[in-house]
Parts: C-alpha cells; sequence; structure tokens
C-alpha cells in the first residue's frame, strides 16, 4: 500500500529540482523513449490514413475486384474449356446479385506510340472501359466530353486523355496548359481516333494539399526553388489515354494470340457495391456465378479492396513493430539508469531517511517517497518527450516529403505517457523497498 | 507517581558465538511519569543501546517492555515506528534537522508521518515552536540558523506530537557553554511543566540537571540515585570551557 499525499508530490519535485542537472540527464532515456513511442505511432497513424484517403480517391472500398488468374495445376490442361473473363460475365453477374451499383470493366493492351502531327511519338497505356469507369475510379471530366453508351455500341474511334498523356502528345508546354485538343485526330497503332475529351489531373490527396497550399505546382515543382518535385501517387491514372471497350476489343483485336478469345477477353472487372456490409455476400456470390460461367476453371480472382487494406494494414503494423522495438530497448535502458540514480540518491540520502524514520516515518512511507520520485522523473521526462515528439515528427515529415503526414493521436499520447509512469513505478520498486528496509540506528550513525 | 515507562530483564546482544557481544546485561529499569532521568556513562557502557531501545529504535535481545503497562517490545516495523511518532520526541547531538526544508517544514514533519491535516499541521507546528521560543525563524532553513536555534527547532519537532517521553542524545555536545545552558534550561522548564525527560550523556555536569540520575558501567546498571535536580545559578558547561 502507498500512502500518497499531495507533501510526498512536493517533497518529489523538490528533490528533483535540487539535482536538475542530474534528474535531466537521468530523464533523457525516458525522453527519447517516450518521443519515439508517440512517433512512430503517429507515423503510423499517418500512413493508414494516407492509405484510406487514396482509396477513397481511387474509388473508396465498396468495390471488389475480378482479376485474370493463372488456374492451379491440375486445371492446366482444361484451362481452354473456360471463355475466360468476358462481358458475358459483366451481364451475368449484373443480372443474378443484388446490391450492385455499377459494373466497370477494363481491357488493357499495355502500351503504344501515339503519333501526333510531326510529334515524336510518346508511349502511353492504353485502356479499353466503359463508361462508368470514369465515375466509379473517381475520374472527373476537364474538358470535352466522356465516353457513353452509344460509343460502345457503335465501337466510335474516339477517346479520352488522361492529363498527362494530352501534355506528352501534343507536346504542351508545362505552364501553356489550356491549349484545347477536344476534336483533334490521334494516331494509335496508325489507327486513327479522335479525342473527344480530356480529365482533370488526378492526384493523391497529399500531393492536391501541398498544390493548394502554394508549395508546388500542377507538375509538382516546388515553388520555393528547391529542386525536384514532389512525387504524385496517382500520376499513373493521368498517364492513360481511355477507349471504349468494345472499340479496344475489336480494333486491337490482332494484338491479341488468340483471335476468338481476344474478343471478348477482360483485364479486370470492377464491381461498385452499394452497401459495403454486403462486400463479403456479394463476393461469394460473384465467385459461385464466375465458377459457373468459367465451367468450373480457377482462372480468376475475386478480391474485395478490404483484402488489399488488411493487407496494407499488415505491412504496416510490421513496421510499426520495428519501431517498437527500438523505443522499448530506450525505455528499458532508460529505467536501468532510473534506478542505478535512485540508488545513488539513497546512499546520499541515508542520514536523512534515518531522521524521517526516528520522527516516525514508517517503511511504508519511506517506500512511497522514493517511489514518487522515481515515478516523478519518468512523468516529467514523459511530458518532455510528448514534446520532443512533436519535434521528432516534424524532422520525420521534413526528412521524407514524400510520404504520408504523420497524425498525432491522443490515444499515442496516452500510451507513450503510461509507458514512461509504468517504467518510472518499475524502475523505483527495488531502490524504494531498500530504502524503506534501512535500519534507523545505522543510518542515522551513517555520516 | 505511576510507573510509565517500564524495562524488565533488558538485554541486548550484538552477533553470535564467538563475536558475540553484550552491550547491555539483563536491566530493570522503571521510569515514572513526569520524571527528569539522566542516563551517564562513558563510551561503551551501553547507553546508546538503552537510548535505542527506550526509542524504539531497536528492539531488545530478551526481555519486554512496558509502556503505560502494556507491552511492546515484540512489535515490530511500523507499529515501532507510529510508537516513536507519537510517544517518543528525539533531541540529537547533531541536531538531525532536513537541511532542505525550513524549520516550519522540519517541525510539521512529524505530524505529516501521524497523518495530521496540512492546517492543522501547521497550527501544532507553530505552537511548538512558540514555546521553544523561535517563533519568528519559522520560514528559515537550518543552515541560517546557529546551533542554538536549530537545538531549539529541533526540540519543537519532537515537542510537536505531543510525546510521552522526550529522549535526548547528548542534547548540548555540539553548543558552547553559553547556549548549552539556554537548552538545558529549556529542558527544565519543560520538566516544571511535566513533561517526562530521558537525558542520555557523558557529561556529569549535564546529569546534575535531572531529578533522577542512572549511571552505566559495562552494560549494567551501576548506580540510580534521586537527586536534586535543577540549574545552579554559576553552572556552565564545562565541555566546552
Amino acid at each position: 500500500m502507498l500512502t500518497l499525499t499531495w507533501e510526498l508530490f512536493l517533497d518529489g519535485l523538490r528533490e528533483i529540482w535540487a539535482h536538475k542537472f542530474r534528474s535531466l540527464l537521468t530523464m533523457t532515456g525516458i525522453i527519447l523513449a517516450v518521443a519515439s513511442v508517440v512517433s512512430v505511432m503517429a507515423l503510423i497513424e499517418g500512413s493508414k490514413a494516407a492509405m484510406r484517403e487514396g482509396m477513397v480517391e481511387l474509388g473508396g472500398v465498396e468495390r471488389i475486384g475480378v482479376h485474370r488468374d493463372d488456374p492451379p495445376e491440375e486445371q492446366e490442361s482444361i484451362r481452354d474449356r473456360s471463355p475466360g473473363l468476358t462481358m458475358a460475365d459483366v451481364e451475368i453477374i449484373q443480372n443474378n446479385i443484388e446490391g450492385i451499383t455499377a459494373m466497370d470493366p477494363e481491357l488493357h493492351i499495355g502500351s503504344h506510340r501515339i503519333r501526333y502531327g510531326g510529334q515524336r511519338p510518346p508511349r502511353q497505356a492504353v485502356i479499353g472501359v466503359s463508361p462508368p469507369h470514369f465515375p466509379v475510379t473517381n475520374l472527373i471530366l476537364d474538358e470535352g466530353r466522356l465516353l457513353n453508351d452509344l460509343d460502345l455500341f457503335l465501337e466510335n474511334r474516339v477517346v479520352v486523355l488522361g492529363s498527362a498523356a494530352r501534355d506528352n502528345v501534343f507536346g504542351i508546354p508545362e505552364d501553356e496548359p489550356g491549349l484545347n485538343v477536344v476534336g483533334e485526330w490521334i494516331l494509335i497503332r496508325n489507327q486513327p481516333f479522335k479525342v473527344i475529351g480530356v480529365l482533370e489531373q488526378s492526384e493523391h490527396p497529399r500531393f492536391r494539399q501541398a498544390r493548394e497550399n502554394g508549395e508546388i505546382d500542377r507538375l509538382g515543382r516546388y515553388t520555393d526553388g528547391r529542386r525536384g518535385t514532389m512525387r504524385n501517387h496517382f500520376q499513373w491514372r493521368n498517364n492513360r489515354i481511355y477507349l471504349p471497350i468494345t472499340t479496344t476489343a475489336s480494333v486491337f483485336r490482332s494484338e491479341f494470340q488468340d483471335a476468338d478469345e481476344a474478343d471478348r477477353s477482360l483485364t479486370y472487372l470492377g464491381v461498385q457495391v452499394e452497401d459495403p456490409a454486403n462486400l463479403e455476400r456479394i463476393a461469394e456470390q460473384m465467385e459461385t456465378l464466375l465458377f459457373i460461367s468459367h465451367r468450373g476453371i480457377q482462372d480468376f480472382r475475386v478480391d474485395t479492396r478490404l483484402d488489399w487494406a488488411e493487407r496494407i494494414e499488415r505491412n504496416i503494423r510490421n513496421l510499426a513493430i520495428q519501431g517498437f522495438m527500438i523505443a522499448g530497448i530506450s525505455l528499458v535502458v532508460g529505467g536501468i539508469g532510473i534506478t542505478n540514480i535512485m540508488m545513488a540518491s539513497i546512499s546520499e540520502r541515508i542520514r536523512e531517511i534515518g531522521i524521517r524514520k526516528s520522527i516516525g516515518a514508517t517503511g511504508r512511507a519511506i517506500f512511497s517517497m522514493i517511489l514518487v520520485e522515481s515515478t516523478l522523473i519518468c512523468l516529467i521526462g514523459g511530458l518532455l518527450g510528448l514534446a520532443g515528439a512533436f519535434g521528432l515528427i516534424d524532422l520525420i515529415a521534413n526528412l521524407t516529403e514524400e510520404e504520408a503526414e504523420p497524425i498525432v493521436t491522443t490515444w499515442s499520447l496516452i500510451v507513450g505517457l503510461s509507458f514512461a509512469v509504468s517504467v518510472g513505478i518499475m524502475a523505483g520498486l527495488y531502490p524504494a523497498a531498500k530504502a524503506s528496509r534501512l535500519d534507523p540506528i545505522t543510518a542515522l550513525r551513517y555520516e | 507517581m505511576t510507573a510509565f515507562l517500564q524495562l524488565e530483564k533488558i538485554s541486548k546482544v550484538y552477533g553470535k558465538g564467538m563475536t558475540e557481544v553484550i552491550a547491555l546485561q539483563p536491566t530493570d529499569i522503571t521510569i515514572d511519569k513526569g520524571q527528569m532521568v539522566a542516563i551517564i556513562g562513558p563510551s561503551g557502557s551501553g547507553k546508546s543501546t538503552l537510548m535505542h531501545i527506550l526509542g524504539f529504535l531497536d528492539t531488545p535481545t530478551t526481555g519486554t517492555i512496558k509502556l503505560e503497562g502494556q507491552a511492546i517490545s515484540r512489535r515490530l516495523g511500523n507499529s515501532l515506528a507510529r510508537i516513536r511518532n507519537r510517544e517518543i520526541g528525539f533531541v540529537f547531538q547533531s541536531f538531525n534537522l532536513l537541511p532542505k526544508l525550513t524549520i516550519l517544514q522540519n517541525v510539521m514533519l512529524p505530524l505529516l508521518y501521524a497523518g495530521y491535516r496540512s492546517r492543522a499541521r501547521k497550527k501544532m507546528a507553530l505552537e511548538a515552536l512558540e514555546r521553544v521560543g523561535l517563533g519568528n525563524r519559522v520560514t528559515h532553513r537550518p543552515s541560517e540558523l546557529s546551533g542554538g536555534q536549530c537545538q531549539r527547532a529541533a526540540i519543537a519537532r519532537a515537542l510537536v506530537t505531543n510525546p510521552r517521553i522526550l529522549l535526548a542524545d547528548e542534547p548540548t555536545g555540539n553548543l558552547d557553554s553559553q547556549t548549552g545552558r539556554s537548552i538545558l534550561e529549556l529542558f527544565w522548564d519543560l520538566h516544571q511543566q511535566g513533561q517526562t525527560i530521558v537525558l542520555v550523556t557523558h557529561d556529569d555536569l549535564v546529569a546534575q540537571i535531572a531529578t533522577r540520575r542512572i549511571a552505566l558501567k559495562d552494560g549494567s546498571v551501576a548506580v540510580d540515585t534521586p537527586q536534586t535536580g535543577g540549574l545552579p545559578e554559576e553552572w556552565t558547561s564545562p565541555a566546552l570551557t
């Protein structure tokens, strides 16, 4: 049992203040440990938040994706029985499963040289999509129009350009982004296509924030004269050229090895779900349907965004554990340092302890006195550590410009401080027990 | 007068076997309420051991101590601390004030361990300091006071819990004769007010102040006689003259 009073607290503070420099040195370990605990937590929190933001920016978690996949080995010989992932699957899923808001099939045909006039032809990623692709993946029109159902039905030779693709193809000077290219014709593998629209630049939230704050320009160059550019993690979206999925299949049919399959085969099928709560159910139903339509061949993989998020979070957690190990080691070292100093402090104060005992201090009172003191050292160290954490976080944020902004949560402050306090208690137990057992006569004689 | 503190067959032996040292032979001492007793003896006579036992800093090897008829010699640890706190007031040769605390805080300390509230502590401490004539120096630290003032503060600290016994160990040993005399006068005043006092000293002249003299020799009581006590006019501590 502890005898906790205000006087004990004041006594502890007085004692710490009497040896200011020594106390500060003692606290260093705790300060560093708490600062790193809080910083690591802030970094984790920041990465998680950045991931979530990024995911929302890419169309939210209410999505299930179907990927082409290699069938298991025992099905290798009969994989031809499956028609593969096709537009037929799109219809089957749409007609048979409740709670789906949009189907977003994609047909990737790789990068191709895009010609326009006499320009040196750049290579851009070309991808066939259907009209829902734009709203579902959060792509916004800048000028012209988007693809529509008629384009798909008529297999029109039209394209929508990502902002970077537009810049590359038309060689637009970086500082003159306003040039209108809608209505121009370009050649993709010598096939003519008419530009009907250009998309707004797709930006990672952190990139956008920096641009809106005026730290960088549209292309990510720093405005304060620093060299280099900030990376936009969504730049790959801006480099794409979007065609009607039907046109892509028919015009570039010869690009595929097997013309029959090429006709309708999809690279990826995105499914947007109305209610995220139904994600698992719909994913399972889709798997069942696809299994039937693919005649039992497992040449696809159904993936929810939540699976994806979980994978990323697991990686972040693993990184965090390493950070915590380091912080934990410094906490232990700091704690040992405090035990050491408390032992020294007791040796110095043997006579004082003797006096206190002779005028009626119980062993328990002495125990509390020492324990409160070591806890106070750690508490103050912890508070300084919290202050230090903000500095450390700033430093880290500056060193790792492109990464996610660290986020300090109240929770991390509480965790950091309680670690410090528990180390203080642990570190003080042995010295306190030792002091409380001092024999008053010996202690009084001690010089 | 009632038997206030009874030591029955008290002995103290340090060590065991070959290294055994008998510090105190089995001894019976009874101290009555209001008595002023001087325990005198050369060093090695067992007076320190006796004082530690009387002050409940140490437990005797054999025998029992009775405080107003209640045996307590076998009690240990915290209950001894409680007895030291409430029943005994210590006055040491070297004052033993805590240098980091003010005089007032020093005097309040026993009350803190007795569990008094802060307001009561301050009131009682101020009263005790007033009693020893130190009411105007309460915010000073021990290093800012003279030896005599420090000893007065230490006496105030000993008195503040209203102990049954004031136990003084060579209280004038570190003081010049003039100051020593004034401290002894203070003890005499306290005796007149009915305080039970045990004075431990090696100094025969200091012992003259007491109304009873117990002389120890080789761990046992050699002399135990009543005497007139009090301070003669021409008395000065010979230690430093």
